[in-house]
């Protein structure tokens, strides 16, 4: 399915909240599409969990406009304001929120109490929620009584029991240690096709966010810093924040010898020039003060089309490859690289020639 | 290995000694003297008349059924109250909290004595202020208050600790509860109403529960107000009949013991729920860093507040005033004198040894109790929390123990100890009985308070500065005392209004020569000076709410956060 076209599900134009003089959100545009995953990332105080918990209803924004379908649900102008009770949506927290005065199946069957269900329908959708996020047998259970993972899964359950418009996330890995995390990312990734429910995902995990979502804004002081599919955001962050915030980059500084076209020539202290592609919205003039940005993964020792020299300080082995911290000219780079070139292997103290080739390589002002 | 563990544990075997001492042979002796003679100081056969004394005597099961009786009566209504309160202060926008939270700290530490005189002022029958002002209005009658009551007593309770101690109890539990929680319920469908009954309620029961015990066994442990609240109407509760038949010429030590250990008795289910309810630690929703949801109360905002302040006003505010206007008349309570006011109650006071002496002894106890409880409260919570020697358990269980003591019990226990016991028998008449009395009386509630906070501080800490190579009592004096220095503050200033404070613990111990201010105002008063008797009440408030002053300050000045 094509997530460009589909219809939006939920819309914020312009939306703030603030405390005192502090812009927590600071107008904020949004649009989230039915059957996404929609991540929002950024560090901790940027607004994200906010953004989240206005939409929920929990937070009451000072301005602003949210629509749900076709349904306005908070309004500054017509003055509306649904409550949270009245949005139909799923919000898993953070701390997951379990009760530790009902077991499992109770926990479960809460929020159906509401809606009208006969008993055995209750039930038997209890169960099936329960089912969903595989914790069958554990219904007798006291919630408090099982592990973080497992009270995820519950806590997962009671947001879905009710099939609500839109599932709510916040942070909701963050409390799990690496290998659970990492399974329960999986399932939920399995579980969103299969209900194809629109999901929104607060996170500061950028690894989270690049492999769950189909779309991630990243967030910065109450801002949004950009909106893209994670290979967007990956290949081209359009804001040194994105860049520095989303996977990691080698970063040379020099100073612009000259432009041609998008691409910049760069000249490295005591190590040579490089070429790298103008970054789309960076000015850059000869004399400037720039940066050369490249993926590390990027970076080759094989071949010198767009070469520096460097000496290797440290090597730090992570099994596949090298983290290594490089003096290029005096100045330190940090990269990855190989365990052997060209079948001959490593050390520190060995110098090499670095090739950044020039299309995979940005150029930024300082 | 074992061998070399009770030298090793020289101080912990000496802090248990100490326990046993002031604590457990106490009651063994209760128990024992029971059965022996009228007198603890002259040794006589064993007997079982005290017991038969005990049963012939009509007061006891009148005593005891009013014991029960006001104690149940002031729990229904002050833990409902406090439940609301709390609730309204922890998660409501209701404005004015801190000032409503401040006068509730202040009611807890309002001494209930010196209080006392600010209600006889207001609600006595012949002159009290209230009285005369219903009468001014509606016309002479029976007068509408009467502080001498079964009613008047209650009111009594409820107006210093009752109320404002569960608030202080429950405060913490109410606020500290994740938002989340709520919020779950809340987003999965259901209103405020709904949340509070099916979620907030049934989380909070544990906390309400432990609140409701405790206090139960303070309340049943009551002795001042019922001393001078209850004589003038014939109306005695355990504490106060036991007090009585000591009091008495001659003294009945044996029926006294008797109505003790029959109390003991009955209180014992009570003393193990309250110790099985803290040991299980049943407080799941007391630990989370979220914020609290907060509750828009809309337009009963400002009315509920006005309520609430004006309750804790009444409570706090308005006895002190008459406490101290009473210092200051001529007689006390009559208001249609030619000379109302005058400050010669003051100056003949102050020209009086027996002030002085009393001032003296109270501050003399105060000091020395909180320095040494300072001394042995950390160091009992060390040896039963961080070592592993053996009778640690039995360590902690007789520091828990005076807690859950009334004590009238506890100080005729101690009583019998100094009067049999020819060592510590030439202690008694001097303030070192007072001071022991005093630190027995704060035992268990400093060392809980030690016990909680040190659990908070990681051992790791401890043991870092042991790998530098520091001895262990530098390590527990550089390390572990100033980490804990803000909940020591707190247990210094508590074992201090202890001594200032507590009549029970040392009405039984106190002799002419000792007496603290406490058993100073309670003599003025059962003679009816209410004028002098006002003057003391006024300088142990001083004492308990300027060390209170002291204390925050002090914390100040030495950086630590107070709780």
């Amino acid at each position: 399915m094509d997530l460009k076209t589909a219809q939006p599900l939920l819309q914020l134009r312009g939306v703030s909240k603030r405390y005192g003089s502090f812009a927590a959100v600071d107008a904020i545009d949004l649009e989230i599409r039915q059957g996404e995953v929609f991540a929002l990332l950024g560090p901790s105080g940027c607004g994200k969990s906010t953004t989240l918990r206005i939409i929920a209803g929990l937070e009451e924004p000072d301005e602003g406009l949210i629509r749900l379908r076709d349904k306005d649900i908070f309004s500054s102008v017509d003055n509306v304001l649904v409550p949270p009770q009245k949005r139909n949506m799923g919000m898993v927290f953070q701390s997951y929120a379990i009760w530790p005065h009902l077991n499992v199946m109770e926990t479960v069957a809460y929020p159906l109490d509401i809606r009208r269900v006969s008993a055995a329908d209750k039930a038997e959708r209890a169960r099936a929620a329960i089912r969903q996020v595989g914790l069958e047998g554990f219904e007798d259970r006291p919630s408090t009584n099982l592990s973080g993972g497992q009270q995820q899964r519950v806590a997962l359950a009671r947001a879905l029991v009710y099939e609500p418009e839109i599932l709510l996330l916040d942070e909701p890995f963050s409390n799990l240690d690496l290998r659970v995390r990492e399974q329960m990312r999986v399932e939920l990734k399995l579980l969103q096709r299969r209900l194809h429910i629109g999901v929104i995902l607060v996170t500061h995990d950028q690894v989270e966010a690049l492999t769950l979502s189909d779309r991630i804004a990243v967030m910065n002081a109450g801002r949004i810093e950009q909106i893209g599919t994670p290979v967007e955001l990956y290949d081209s962050p359009r804001t040194a924040f994105v860049r520095d915030f989303i996977g990691a980059f080698a970063r040379i500084r020099g100073v612009v010898k000259s432009t041609e076209g998008d691409f910049v020539t760069l000249g490295v202290a005591n190590a040579g020039t490089v070429r790298g592609r103008l970054q789309a919205n960076a000015r850059l003039a000869p004399g400037d003060e720039a940066l050369l940005a490249i993926r590390p993964e990027q970076v080759r020792l094989d071949t010198s089309d767009n070469a520096l020299e460097a000496r290797i300080d440290a090597l730090l082995f992570t099994g596949d490859r090298y983290e290594a911290v490089l003096n290029c000219g005096g100045q330190r780079v940090e990269t990855w690289l190989p365990r052997t070139v060209n079948g001959k292997p490593l050390r520190e103290g060995d110098v090499i020639t670095l090739d950044l080739p020039q299309n995979a390589a940005t150029v930024w002002a300082r | 290995m074992r061998a070399l563990a009770w030298p090793r544990h020289a101080g912990g075997v000496f802090l248990l000694f100490t326990l046993v001492v002031l604590v457990a042979y106490p009651l063994v002796l209760l128990a024992y003297g029971s059965f022996v003679s009228d007198d603890p100081s002259q040794a006589r056969a064993l007997t079982l008349s005290s017991w038969r004394a005990a049963f012939d005597n009509p007061g006891m099961a009148s005593a005891l059924a009013n014991t029960l009786r006001r104690s149940l009566l002031t729990e229904i209504i002050a833990l409902p109250t406090a439940v609301l309160i709390a609730w309204l202060v922890a998660r409501t926008d209701m404005p004015g909290k801190k000032l409503l939270d401040t006068l509730f700290w202040v009611a807890f530490f309002l001494p209930a004595l010196p209080v006392l005189l600010g209600w006889i002022l207001l609600f006595d029958p012949d002159f009290g202020l209230a009285n005369q002002l219903v009468a001014k209005l509606f016309g002479p009658g029976e007068p509408l208050f009467n502080i001498y009551s079964f009613w008047g007593i209650v009111f009594a309770h409820m107006a210093s600790r009752s109320i404002a101690a569960k608030y202080i109890f429950l405060v913490p539990a109410f606020r500290n509860f994740d938002g989340a929680l709520e919020e779950a319920s809340i987003i999965a469908g259901y209103g405020t109403l709904h949340t509070l009954w099916r979620i907030v309620v049934p989380l909070l029961v544990p906390a309400i529960m432990v609140t409701a015990i405790i206090s139960l066994v303070h309340s049943l442990e009551s002795f001042e107000i019922e001393l001078i609240l209850g004589a003038p109407f014939d109306f005695y509760v355990f504490s106060t009949r036991i007090y009585r038949l000591i009091e008495q010429s001659p003294p009945l030590f044996g029926a006294a013991t008797v109505l003790a250990l029959a109390v003991l008795a009955c209180m014992l289910p009570l003393m193990i729920w309250q110790q099985r309810i803290l040991a299980s630690r049943n407080f799941t929703t007391l630990t989370s860093h979220f914020k609290p949801r907060v509750l828009r109360l809309g337009r009963v905002r400002v009315p509920v507040f006005a309520l609430l302040a004006t309750g804790c006003l009444v409570i706090t505010v308005v006895p002190t005033v008459c406490l101290v206007m009473g210092t200051f008349m001529n007689l006390f309570g009559k208001f249609d004198l030619a000379i109302v006011w005058t400050t010669e109650h003051w100056s003949h006071v102050f020209a009086d040894a027996e002030t002085l002496t009393a001032l003296r002894n109270t501050i003399v106890m105060g000091l020395a109790a909180a320095a040494l409880g300072l001394v042995w409260f950390p160091s009992i919570a060390y040896v039963a929390d961080r070592t592993r020697m053996p009778g640690r358990m039995l360590l902690g269980l007789l520091a828990w123990l005076p807690a859950t003591l009334p004590g009238i019990i506890l100080g005729l226990g101690m009583l019998w100890t100094f009067l049999s016991t020819p060592l510590l028998g030439k202690l008694y008449g001097s303030v070192g009985v007072l001071i022991i009395a005093v630190l027995v009386a704060a035992l268990s509630t400093g060392v809980q308070l030690i016990r909680s906070n040190m659990v908070q501080v990681g051992r790791e800490l401890e043991e870092a500065s042991w790998i530098i190579g520091a001895s262990w009592m530098t390590t527990f004096r550089r390390i572990l005392l100033p980490l804990l220095g803000p909940v020591l503050l707190t247990v210094a200033l508590l074992t201090f209004n202890t001594a200032a404070r507590n009549v029970a613990g040392v009405a039984m111990l106190a002799t002419a020569s000792n007496r603290p201010l406490a058993m100073l105002q309670v003599d003025y008063m059962v003679d009816g000076r209410y004028e002098p008797a006002a003057i003391v009440g006024v300088l142990i408030v001083g004492l308990t709410l300027g060390m209170v002053l002291v204390a925050r300050l002090l914390a100040r000045r030495l950086g630590i956060r107070t709780h």
